[in-house]
């Protein structure tokens, strides 16, 4: 597994790629952890790239997701699809996360909270 | 000023001398005799020492060497005069005398002599100079390599002290890790503990099962609860992760289930007890489960999941198989009030089989998953086996599937036939 991190504008952007399997999952959130602070809380996961995703790298995005709350921010998952998205699907989780299909929708869904904000 | 002794026994030819010099450069110190001459030179330290003490050089000689052991730290330049005479004039001579003037003693002569003798110490002075910086040189040099010396002493002693402390740190950690290991064989034996280990005989039923550690600890967990004389329940629970951290919640799932055993016939509470006694206690962690009931007289199933691979129903009747499970979401994440539970019928032949992910979770040489839909096709195609077979048969299928001949998740397989009408 690998990890490729972007910044659009204020938000974090994780290219994520291969198996996020209990081997690397305790690194998806720490690294993605370490990133984040009350400044830099909204955060995207692409998981276009990434193959496979056990229980541990369910809870490891469920580590980043509580973690993003206690900070005030949002976690926003992308390209979800294969194992991936039954993984989700049986935990039933798939509603616990804000699943978008493309980088460009979950960026502008971020927008519009800030433009809601701002009025 | 510079100043010049001259012993001389002649004090007016004395004086003559010393009024030919320059009075404004040069101080002249007057002696009469030897011992005069000798305290003189001791207490003035004169740059310049002539001297005549009489007819024997062998005396001239004593003095100056006399003078030479008194005035030791100080340089002075020695002039003999003589009468002419150069038979003396040998390497002994220079042992004690830089030069001589000869007697009658000519004033531009001596006035030359000086002179040289002047040049010679200003040489002599800038020699010393020199040899002073050379040897303040090596004076740093050696303070230099004297630190250095010590400092490579300081290393190796700390290198020592170092090496000394890893030797203890490693004992230290290998105490550690052996009380780490001792600690993690107890929690595995606890953990072989709060799981069944004898198969349950149940009216109507028959069951076969299979739990399998990944390590010596896990996070999945299972247990069978007794209800009076009509029903059985059993749980089925996988916490995210291995570890001693995931052994640890399925201790809190087993502390849970026997503190409200009074809940045992209600499915959908069971979830919610699990899930309030596992939020915000599990850290980033999570629970799938499965919790069924079986009616003993009139066979059916009460069952709830959540976030759990389905519960596998192989009707007899219809040679297939149902996937039956409730759209609970995982527990220890968020509080939950409504969690749902089903019910099912079930006729004499029909089997069930309950899970965790990793018997499905493992992946051939070319990095497929064995998956969901294989263990579906494999419980179709042993509906015929003899049920107790059936959990050994699912780990050699996929073992035989598993590129590296393993299953790299904790395992618990139940595989239920209904015996009764």
């Amino acid at each position: 597994m690998t990890i490729n991190q972007r910044v659009h504008d204020d938000i974090l952007i994780f290219d994520v790629t291969g198996d996020i399997s209990i081997h690397h999952s305790p690194k998806l959130s720490q690294d993605i952890i370490q990133k984040m602070s009350p400044d830099k809380n909204k955060v995207i996961v692409n998981l276009k790239e990434a193959s496979y995703i056990d229980s541990s790298g369910i809870g490891s995005l469920i580590r980043i997701l509580t973690t993003l709350k206690d900070l005030g921010g949002t976690l926003k998952l992308i390209h979800i699809s294969g194992q991936i998205l039954e993984a989700f699907t049986l935990t039933r989780l798939i509603n616990l996360f804000q699943i978008y299909n493309d980088e460009k929708t979950a960026i502008d869904s971020f927008l519009e909270i800030k433009n809601k904000q701002n009025i | 000023m510079k100043k010049i002794l001259i012993i001389h026994p002649d004090k007016s030819q004395l004086s003559e001398w010393a009024n030919d010099l320059d009075q404004n450069e040069y101080r002249v110190l007057k002696s009469y005799n030897p011992e005069d001459g000798h305290e003189t030179a001791v207490q003035e330290r004169p740059h310049l020492i002539f001297m005549d003490p009489g007819d024997s050089f062998m005396d001239s000689q004593t003095l100056a060497r006399e003078i030479r052991d008194d005035l030791q730290k100080y340089f002075s330049y020695y002039i003999l005069m003589t009468n002419g005479e150069k038979s003396h004039l040998d390497q002994e001579f220079y042992d004690f005398f830089d030069d001589y003037i000869e007697k009658p003693v000519d004033p531009q002569m001596l006035n030359a002599k000086i002179k040289r003798a002047f040049k010679f110490l200003k040489t002599i002075h800038l020699l010393s100079y020199k040899n002073f910086k050379y040897r303040e040189k090596i004076i740093a040099q050696r303070l230099e390599i004297k630190n250095l010396i010590s400092e490579k002493n300081n290393i190796e002693q700390l290198y020592q002290q170092t090496n000394d402390q890893m030797k203890v740190q490693d004992q230290s950690n290998k105490d550690h890790n052996e009380l780490l290991f001792q600690e993690l064989e107890v929690t595995s034996k606890l953990q072989h503990e709060i799981v069944p280990k004898t198969t349950p005989e149940i009216k109507n039923y028959k069951i076969a099962y299979k739990y399998l550690l990944m390590n010596e600890v896990g996070g999945d967990f299972f247990d069978f609860y007794p209800i009076g004389k009509s029903k059985f329940a059993l749980l089925l629970a996988d916490v995210s992760g291995h570890g001693i951290a995931s052994a640890f919640i399925t201790s809190m799932i087993k502390t849970a289930m026997s503190t409200h055993n009074n809940f045992l016939n209600s499915p959908k509470k069971i979830m919610y007890i699990l899930n309030t006694h596992l939020t915000d206690k599990i850290h980033g962690n999570f629970v799938t489960g499965v919790y069924a009931v079986l009616d003993l007289d009139n066979p059916s199933i009460d069952y709830s999941t959540a976030g759990h691979p389905p519960i596998f129903h192989y009707r007899k009747k219809h040679h297939d198989i149902m996937e039956i499970n409730t759209s609970n979401m995982v527990l220890g994440v968020f509080e939950n009030n409504h969690f749902q539970e089903e019910q099912v019928k079930l006729q004499k032949g029909d089997r069930l089989l309950f899970y965790t992910d990793g018997i499905y979770e493992a992946f051939d040489k070319d990095h497929n998953l064995f998956g969901f839909d294989r263990l579906k096709e494999l419980f179709l195609e042993t509906h015929s086996m003899d049920i107790e077979l059936v959990p050994d048969i699912f780990l050699e299928r996929v073992k035989d599937f598993s590129s590296d001949n393993g299953i790299n998740d904790d395992v618990v397989l139940i595989a239920i036939e209904v015996l009764g009408e």
